[in-house]
């Protein structure tokens, strides 16, 4: 069973996530901020990442810097309301995230891109 | 006034002897003084003894410690005595006596005791007993001699002393109310925690029963449940609390923001199946602005349409959030919704108003009908003339003729719009517009239609320019007019110099040519 670590300081949209990709059979964490992140990803060990990027302490860019680094094979899915911003995505997918989900979102949508990332 | 001199001499000599009367004038001798200090008694360090010849004591007088005499040279000493009541007595003991006075201890005669005495007299610490009967100074000496004693007591003191009291009064004040404030503020800052606490709690609450219903029901089946039944889903207890709403609108919103597809659709129907629309209403009849803003963005984030009547009703309200907020609401939300909500509006419209409406026309609804014509009819002058923009910032060529309406009674303002306007659409045919107002007296006004006659300008135009630049010495003006000259006919320019070769006006030519000072 795959795990997914989904990082994001809004705990609806969080457990919005967790719920829809527990339907689909996988094992998720829940952590709120950066910080929080890099420990999960010691710990945990996730198939895949999920991660905003507007996040206290820590923010998402830095968390790929530094998952991509330590843990280069590791997919990571963006989540972000920065979509419009294109500085933040060119940067993401310049670190070598697999993809880039702008909010507003639909979960559903989530889990068929998180399905085509694992597989 | 020399004559004068020696009678004011006299008459000042008179007046410092008559008060520099000394102890000399009152004791006429020795006696006189013996017979004050009797009556003083006892006079600060002025004492006195005898001297007993050796003749007139007899041995019983010589062996008695009475007078605790001591023998000199000639016959004896008396004990010092400072008692002067017994200076009498003594006397008629010894009539051959010889007294001594005694100052510090030390022997003196009478003129060194009226001269203590005098310096005494002056400082207040004597006076003689003749005088003590005439004068109050009496009462000085025995101020001198009793011990002080408040007049009033302190309690007395502190109720008849209105300044204190009045003083102790604003303190005291000043000291409630800085408790008081103290107090609010923690009782204030406690309640503000229990209330972000509460939210804390009611935020948990809300997120499992909200993303179950979002995941397991469909928004047909959510259409088809009862109020009821949804209601079940979150706790019982909490719902009827105004803060528990408050918080589970807020997350709804705050979802809606974010998620897209099927789930706005869900999140609208529970807005609606959960009672939060009623708040939301409630919230827009609110005699509160914050509380009416606050419902307008409830409705214009959730799309609830069918309260557009009751958010129609704010587009004329006296405050600017309010009635922005409005004014966008119902652009944002109403396909059916057009500009005349404007028309009668009785506020100016600000730049930002002006933007933000014309944001929501451009991107969110470019199809829909404005009816921009209406608010030409406008008694508003800053309606007019965003009505004016708006012909210019969609292109609407097909509104120039409305516009011709408004151009007789056109304010200056709106004639630089109308203006820019016909600039910025290319309107050609508007070249008697525009050369009516190339002479206005209005310097703003002209400028402009200077700079559209370069564009839009006829060969009338070129008249009126060559005309008002033989009428202007201003240089400004002249380089504005010449550019338009140069930018409508290039021959006419050309021409000019020729015929008008001044060194200033062959300088401003060379600006006009350059391809760097051009645009200075």
């Amino acid at each position: 069973m795959k795990k997914i670590l989904i990082i994001e300081d809004d705990l609806l949209i969080s457990s919005l996530v967790d719920f829809r990709l527990k339907k689909e059979g996988y094992i998720t964490k829940l952590v709120v901020d950066g910080n929080e992140g890099v420990e999960a990803i010691q710990e945990f060990i996730p198939d895949l990442i999920i991660t905003d990027v507007m996040m206290p302490f820590k923010s998402g860019i830095e968390l790929i810097h530094y998952a991509k680094k330590e843990f280069p094979d590791i997919p990571i899915i963006v989540l972000s309301s920065l979509g419009e911003e294109e500085g933040v995505v060119l940067e993401a997918f310049h670190l070598g995230v697999s993809d880039f989900i702008p909010k507003p979102f639909n979960p559903n949508e989530l889990a068929l891109r998180v399905k085509r990332v694992l597989n | 006034m020399l004559k004068k001199i020696p009678a004011l001499l006299a008459l000042i000599l008179f007046f410092q002897m008559a008060s520099a009367q000394s102890l000399d004038t009152l004791f006429k001798g020795k006696e006189d003084l013996l017979v004050d200090l009797s009556k003083q008694r006892e006079v600060n360090s002025l004492e006195f003894q005898f001297f007993l010849p050796d003749s007139i004591l007899s041995q019983e007088w010589i062996n008695s410690s009475d007078l605790n005499l001591q023998a000199v040279n000639g016959g004896f000493l008396t004990k010092t005595y400072d008692d002067w009541s017994k200076y009498d007595s003594l006397q008629s003991i010894f009539p051959q006596a010889n007294s001594i006075f005694l100052l510090y201890g030390e022997p003196t005669n009478y003129e060194g005791v009226i001269s203590y005495l005098n310096t005494l007299y002056a400082t207040g610490d004597f006076l003689p007993a003749s005088l003590q009967e005439q004068t109050n100074e009496s009462l000085i000496l025995a101020a001198v001699k009793s011990i002080y004693e408040p007049y009033d007591t302190l309690s007395t003191w502190l109720v008849f002393d209105w300044k204190l009291i009045w003083i102790l009064v604003i303190l005291s004040l000043f000291l409630i109310l800085a408790l008081g404030l103290i107090l609010a503020l923690v009782i204030f800052k406690a309640r503000r925690n229990q209330r972000e606490e509460l939210r804390k709690a009611y935020d948990k609450d809300i997120i499992d029963p909200l993303t179950t219903i979002l995941f397991t029901q469909s928004l047909d089946e959510l259409k088809e449940m009862k109020p009821e039944e949804l209601r079940e889903v979150f706790p019982a207890q909490l719902f009827p609390k105004p803060l528990f709403k408050e918080v589970l609108i807020e997350r709804i919103i705050g979802l809606n923001k974010k998620m897209k597809g099927e789930f706005k659709g869900k999140l609208k129907e529970l807005y609606k199946k959960l009672d939060l629309i009623k708040i939301t209403e409630k919230n827009l009849m609110s005699k509160k602005w914050s509380y009416v803003t606050t419902g307008l963005v409830q409705v214009n984030e959730m799309d609830l349409s069918e309260l557009l009547p009751e958010v129609k009703k704010h587009t004329n309200s006296k405050n600017f959030h309010v009635r922005s907020s409005a004014g966008a609401t119902l652009l944002n939300l109403s396909q059916e919704a057009d500009l005349s909500f404007l028309k009668n509006q009785d506020y100016p419209l600000s730049d930002w108003q002006q933007m933000n409406y014309l944001r929501i026309i451009k991107y969110v609804h470019p199809t829909k009908k404005l009816m921009i014509h209406e608010l030409f009819q406008s008694p508003n002058e800053s309606v007019r003339i965003f009505a004016i923009k708006l012909v210019a910032f969609l292109g609407r060529f097909d509104l120039i003729e409305q516009i011709k309406i408004l151009v007789p009674s056109a304010q200056n303002s709106e004639k630089i719009e109308i203006l820019q306007t016909y600039l910025t659409l290319g309107a050609h045919m508007e070249a008697e517009f525009i050369n009516a107002n190339i002479t206005s007296e209005d310097e703003d006004v002209q400028k402009m239609a200077i700079k559209v006659a370069g564009q839009l300008g006829d060969e009338t135009s070129e008249k009126i320019l060559l005309q008002l630049l033989e009428e202007t010495s201003d240089r400004a003006k002249r380089l504005l007019i010449l550019e338009s000259l140069k930018e409508l006919n290039e021959t006419t320019f050309e021409n000019y110099f020729d015929e008008h070769s001044s060194p200033e006006n062959l300088q401003m030519k060379g600006q006009l040519l350059d391809p760097l000072l051009q645009n200075v």
